[in-house]
């Protein structure tokens, strides 16, 4: 039994609070600086590289220098110019990819969750069968089928995610809702809306934050694994996992290439990771 | 003199948190007797289990300690991981609570005990076998064999506690710790757990110590208690002196303040101890109780009383404790009860009523199982009727269903003298001003995201037809009505305490003046001490606004303090109903009679001769033949009772029992027995009404 | 068990056909010309036309549909239209190739994972956990195809002592040559390890936190006893049942991991299909997919519940 009973430090506001549970772990900050760098990237990219980005600027496939930091491609662009356009990419892609799914799926998981019935069951059995469907599949599919573009990237991304997003909510909400506090609002005669969106709404909030960071993580994971098999956005455009994909058959000439957007691609996911665990750990009481 | 097994001096425990330093015992200094059975009574934050723990040397790795805590000579405190190991289980052993939960639910109920002789004795095969039988025989456990088969999840609450108890046994410790041995088990039940108690130690001379928040189980089980509040122990004693005669002003409120079954409602109303308990993480300066205690004078802000001593095994840490010995345990009167006049408006009525869900039954077989078998019941306005059964009674579903929550699937639901709808989303908007209800759990009765008050504005604005401003001062207004102040709000609910909860579902409650307020199992998980704040300030509502309850519950005592009429429900139909002072006095269904004798009252002098309930519950397809009660009860006349429903009987004024047994020849109530203390307890609960002294 | 196995079945043919229908839908958005592209760009139309109309996609919809479950069910899968070769011997010997793939690399994951879950949950807050978690979390962030090219970079490029490259000639098996093998299994290991770690580590110390164990301890069982006895079958449900379901992910790695190393299994075949646009053999390779998956998930539940008695008794 607590022994709080009258005084238990409360709950407060939950922006302050993941603040504050970031400050307390080292690794959440780390990972906060690194995300912090590759979106300063992102932002000052036209300003800070130094070649455009689809530009032959150079000779190909060569190693660092002092004219090109990071070298050149086997095109003869300029690696560094293209890692810091190349930011722009997936920092837009994946935080809308994983906020298209995350609104649907939790409206979906509140309805099917909160109504149950019949309804529930169609959604939940269709869900079921879209998760045990290989991920990498779904891509596939859909992108064989509508075409390497941003916008299916972003699209394939968020209809791979919905299904396990609307699950975690809908088990939420199915813990809840047999709860006083529902029951109460159903009593004095609450409307649907009042319900989902003010009672269990808030409630499924935490949950899905967690699950929002480390779904960005994948989301980004994900992106760079669809350019890697060049499924991605299309060229010319500098995107990382394409970057991996055309660097790959000259390893043995200039590591350089492929090297770079790789181990960038790597750090953004950690940085992602590192902070969703700071706030994952943080929230254990 | 009897040696002390364990000698406990000035231990005091702090545990580390992000919130500061939890100061959880704060210097305890206490004996236990070889062979004793020694009661740790206290409410939620005395440290009762922090000590409890103590005394196995598993306090957590954020705990800071202070003081011994010998065993024998040896400091439990100061021992060494290997020694700890050889102690746990073979000289002290542990019950804890949830019995359930001590259990491993991947592995068989015979692996864990073969596992745990093994451990202590290194015996295995059919020697081990043996023991392990005789000893789950020793705590009536019937067809051991069988059960050593099964999984835990299998079991009733009841047999986990034994089983567990045996586990602790198998080790033969010298000493049996057992935290809230009795929590969430029906009555009937803990009656029986606590003659178990008495049996062993009779037959295997184990000493005992009890910690429960149970005034009535410590009363009837222990030989001495402790009394603790605020991690300090304020009043030690033996069982008969502390509860007949206590000396500390705590102690003497907890006994004004729980409910009694013995007392009419108008001897006595819940009076709950004003103010607060102290914060946790500051030290205390002056007595712990000081700021609550009616008896507190300028000496007590000084300093925090030692025990002092007031007879050879009595002590109280006050010093006006002669002051106090000057004035008896006395509740205050309330009010009488109120019999209901046909002339009175008639608020809600349901006839034959059933609910039923599928159940699986144990061997792939079962069926429907009716939670509620044609119950028909009444209510006149501004009346109080208590719903009393146990786990499986059905009163929870009754709530449910006249609440339209749940599908009642035959049956009319009237309210107001119009039928209507069970689902409560199909009702006329009315039905919602008229009928609100209060929830069992606390901490899910408001949202945790929203602020305290939330749910109150809502209602007052649904339900109360008020805008804007008014709204707020609408709910201002409730929330002192239960004596919480407005402010409180504004908070979210996990800074307040349960029974602060509870007051604002209360006040919702009440929000748009209902007719008919539902409360279920509304202080089930509440301290005794919270727990009369919360009934007075229902009462208080009740009768400024004139409304309906009907209040489900399983405890006796609250029942006895509120209600106008009982209805005792068994396996899912009315066995008895009737005013309450007609119930209480008798006579009885011999169901009513089995739970009004298992109480445990805290009047040690007060102890009833019981006869445990034996026997199984009948099969589900069995329940709707003849009488529910047929394999259990005491007083069965015979194959009637197997074949035919039994007829309900008129025994009095609205006074009605639903047996084969013609009224005269139930017994009247239970008469006070005096000196039957649980440790004249005959050996195996099976009474003979011959020796039982009369009032 | 044997009532929860048949229970468990319709949901199991449910999931399958749920997926075949995805599949098929997703194909037949292709903008694709089945007889044009089998005739190639010259043929008349009138050839084209008889040969749709020969192939039956001409059809509508459902009908399709049937006749392609139909023809699946009895194991004709059709001919890809890329290699002109009937599409159920190719996919299945590539499926065999990609199995032998996950399980080599399955075989490094679930000792190394396990035990180092283990012990970062024993040992939780304190340095091996710190190192352990920290690494899980790396390599559990890398995607496969970055630690595949760094791994290319280190042991193929710069000390040359694995093949860079894992293509096979003609129908050979992989395990023919087994230094083909290594890269890529380490590589499908090297990812899984972190995530499975991570969550073994979590479940340990959830079950270590579990009120059962709090009193085996208070009945003075050795801490050998209580966590090889008690702990670690009750801590290995949740990461057994992810590890089954993980298929779903270890399909993706492998085929990312083919692509890295042009590996002869059936993700490669899959991509270059999707290139090539080979309807049959998308469909087929897809539907083969999802049904291990739907296997794998039907086990996964049937597992769990064999490890939780509980679960045995209550309903679907």
């Amino acid at each position: 039994m607590r022994t709080l009973q009258h005084f238990s430090g409360g709950a407060v506001p939950l922006l302050p609070a993941i603040l504050r549970r970031l400050g307390r772990s080292k690794a959440g900050l780390l990972g906060a600086a690194i995300v912090l760098f590759w979106v300063l990237a992102a932002l000052l990219a036209p300003w800070v590289a130094p070649y455009p980005p689809n530009n032959l600027v150079g000779p190909a496939t060569q190693g660092p220098s002092t004219l090109f930091w990071l070298g050149t491609d086997d095109l003869g662009r300029d690696v560094l110019s293209r890692l810091l356009w190349g930011t722009r990419s997936v920092l837009l892609l994946a935080p809308t990819a994983v906020l298209i799914a995350e609104i649907i799926g939790a409206a979906i998981g509140l309805a099917s969750g909160y109504l149950g019935g019949l309804f529930d069951q169609v959604i939940m059995r269709l869900n079921d069968a879209l998760i045990a469907f290989p991920t990498i599949l779904l891509y596939l599919l859909i992108i064989a089928a509508l075409g390497p573009s941003r916008v299916n990237v972003v699209l394939a991304i968020a209809t791979a995610s919905i299904p396990g997003i609307a699950r975690i909510v809908r088990g939420v909400v199915v813990s809840l809702r047999k709860r006083g506090f529902v029951l109460s609002a159903q009593m004095r005669g609450e409307s649907l809306w009042y319900i989902l969106a003010i009672e269990l709404l808030p409630n499924v909030r935490r949950p899905l934050l967690v699950d929002t960071l480390l779904r960005l993580g994948y989301a980004t994971f994900s992106i760079g694994t669809l350019g890697f098999l060049g499924l991605g956005a299309p060229p010319p455009d500098p995107d990382w996992g394409g970057m991996v994909n055309s660097g790959v058959r000259w390893l043995s000439v200039s590591a350089w290439m492929t090297a770079v957007p790789a181990i960038a691609l790597a750090s953004l996911v950690v940085a992602i990771n590192l902070i969703a665990d700071a706030f994952e750990e943080g929230a254990r009481p | 003199m009897t040696s002390a097994l364990v000698d406990i001096r000035a231990l005091s425990v702090d545990y580390a948190t992000h919130d500061g330093l939890l100061h959880a015992l704060r210097g305890v200094t206490l004996e236990i007797v070889t062979g004793e059975v020694l009661g740790i009574v206290g409410e939620s934050g005395c440290g009762k289990t922090t000590l409890g723990y103590a005394l196995l040397g598993d306090l957590g790795p954020n705990a800071r300690v202070k003081g011994v805590a010998r065993l024998n000579e040896r400091d439990i405190l100061a021992m060494t991981r290997a020694e700890l190991i050889a102690m746990r289980g073979r000289r002290v052993a542990m019950v804890p609570q949830s019995p359930g939960d001590a259990l491993n639910p991947a592995r068989k109920i015979g692996d864990q005990l073969r596992e745990v002789l093994f451990v202590h004795s290194r015996l295995k095969g059919a020697q081990a076998t043996a023991r392990i039988c005789s000893l789950l025989e020793k705590v009536h456990i019937p067809n051991p064999q069988a059960i050593m088969q099964r999984w835990p999840h299998e079991l009733s609450g009841g047999q986990q506690q034994r089983l567990v108890i045996a586990m602790a046994l198998l080790g033969e410790p010298e000493l049996l710790v057992l935290d809230e041995p009795t929590t969430g088990l029906d009555v009937t039940v803990e009656a029986a757990v606590l003659d178990l108690l008495a049996e062993l130690r009779r037959d295997l001379g184990v000493t005992i110590a009890l910690i429960s928040h149970n005034l009535g189980a410590i009363a009837r089980a222990c030989d001495r208690v402790i009394v603790m509040y605020a991690g300090l122990i304020v009043e030690a004693g033996t069982a008969a002196e502390i509860f007949a005669r206590p000396r500390h002003p705590y102690t003497k409120a907890l006994l004004e303040c729980v409910p009694r079954i013995d007392r009419a409602r108008s001897a006595q109303q819940p009076v709950p101890i004003p103010g607060n308990l102290p914060n946790p993480f500051a030290a205390l300066s002056g007595c712990s109780f000081a700021n609550r205690c009616a008896y507190a004078v300028f000496d007590c802000l000084a300093e925090q009383p030692a025990l002092l001593p007031i007879s050879e095994h009595h002590a109280a840490a006050c010093i006006r404790w002669a002051d106090i010995a000057a004035e008896p345990v006395a509740p205050k009167p309330g009010e009488a009860v109120q019999i209901s006049s046909t002339d009175r408006r008639e608020v809600m009525r349901i006839e034959e009523l059933d609910v039923t869900y599928h159940v699986r039954g144990t061997k792939g077989g079962g069926g429907i199982l009716k939670a509620i078998d044609a119950v028909s019941l009444d209510l006149a306005q501004g009346q109080v009727t208590a719903i009393v059964g146990e786990s499986g009674s059905g009163k929870s579903s009754l709530a449910s269903a006249i609440a339209g929550l749940r599908p009642a699937d035959a049956g009319a639901i009237y309210l107001d003298r119009k039928l209507v709808h069970w689902s409560l989303r199909r009702r006329a908007g009315w039905t919602r001003k008229f009928l609100q209800m209060v929830f069992q759990d606390h901490t899910s009765t408001l949202n945790p995201e929203l602020g305290a008050g939330r749910s109150i504005d809502r209602a007052v604005r649904l339900l109360g037809g008020a805008r804007g401003s008014a709204v707020r001062a609408r709910t201002a207004e409730l929330m002192q009505k239960v004596g919480l102040d407005p402010t409180t709000a504004f908070r979210k609910p996990s800074e307040l305490s349960g029974g602060q909860r509870q007051r604002i579902a209360i006040a919702r409650a009440f929000a748009g003046r209902p007719e008919l307020v539902i409360c279920d199992e509304i202080t089930s998980a509440l301290d005794v001490s919270i727990q009369a704040q919360v009934i007075a300030f229902l009462q208080s509502l009740q009768r400024a606004n004139g409304t309906s309850l009907l209040f489900i519950t399983h405890d006796l005592g609250v029942v006895r303090q509120i209600a106008d009429e009982i209805i005792v429900m068994y396996l899912g139909t009315v066995c008895e109903r009737g005013p309450a002072d007609a119930v209480f006095s008798g006579p009885n269904h011999p169901y009513t009679q089995a739970l009004l004798e298992s109480v445990a009252s805290p009047d040690p002098a007060l102890q009833r001769k019981h006869r445990p309930l034996a026997g199984p519950l009948p099969d589900p397809a069995e329940r709707r033949i003849g009488c529910p009660f047929k394999t259990r009860c005491p007083k069965r006349l015979g194959t009637v009772c197997d074949t035919t429903g039994p007829p309900l009987r008129s025994a009095g004024d609205r006074h009605a029992i639903r047996c084969h047994i013609p009224v005269e020849e139930l017994d009247r109530h239970w008469t006070p027995v005096a000196g039957t203390h649980i440790s004249a307890a005959p050996k195996n609960g099976v009474d003979n009404i011959s020796g039982v002294i009369g009032q | 068990m044997l009532r929860l196995t048949l229970l468990r079945l319709p949901f199991f043919a449910l999931t399958i056909a749920v997926s075949s229908v995805l599949i098929f839908l997703a194909s037949e958005v292709l903008p694709v010309n089945v007889g044009r592209n089998m005739l190639g760009m010259f043929a008349p139309q009138q050839a084209v036309d008889a040969l749709n109309h020969q192939l039956g996609t001409d059809l509508p919809l459902v009908e399709r549909y049937g006749r392609w479950i139909g023809k699946a069910v009895s194991g004709d899968l059709g001919n890809s239209t890329s290699q002109h070769l009937p599409v159920g011997p190719l996919i299945l010997r590539r499926a065999g190739n990609s199995a032998v793939l996950a399980l080599a690399g399955l075989s490094l994951i679930l000792p190394f994972a396990l035990v180092l879950g283990t012990i970062a949950g024993l040992t939780a807050g304190r340095a091996p956990d710190r190192v352990i978690s920290l690494i899980s979390l790396i390599l559990t962030s890398t995607p496969e195809f970055v630690v595949g090219v760094l791994l290319l970079l280190v042991f193929a490029v710069h000390w040359r002592i694995l093949p860079g490259s894992s293509a096979l000639i003609g129908a050979a098996s992989p395990l023919s040559v087994p230094s083909k093998l290594v890269l890529p299994a380490v590589t499908l290991a090297l990812v899984d390890i972190g995530y499975i770690a991570r969550m073994m580590r979590t479940s340990m110390i959830e079950v270590m936190a579990s009120p059962y164990i709090r009193a085996a301890r208070l009945r003075g069982y050795s801490a050998t006893r209580i966590v090889f006895v008690h702990a670690l079958r009750n801590a290995l449900v949740t990461p057994v049942t992810v590890i089954m379901m993980h298929v779903n992910w270890l399909i993706g790695g492998i085929v990312v991991i083919e692509a890295i190393y042009a590996y002869p299994g059936l993700g490669q075949l899959m991509l270059s299909a999707a290139a090539a646009k080979d309807v049959p053999v998308l469909e087929a390779g897809a539907l083969l997919f999802a049904l291990v998956a739907a296997i794998t998930q039907l086990l996964a539940d049937l597992l769990q519940a064999w490890l939780q008695p509980r679960l045995r008794s209550a309903a679907a």
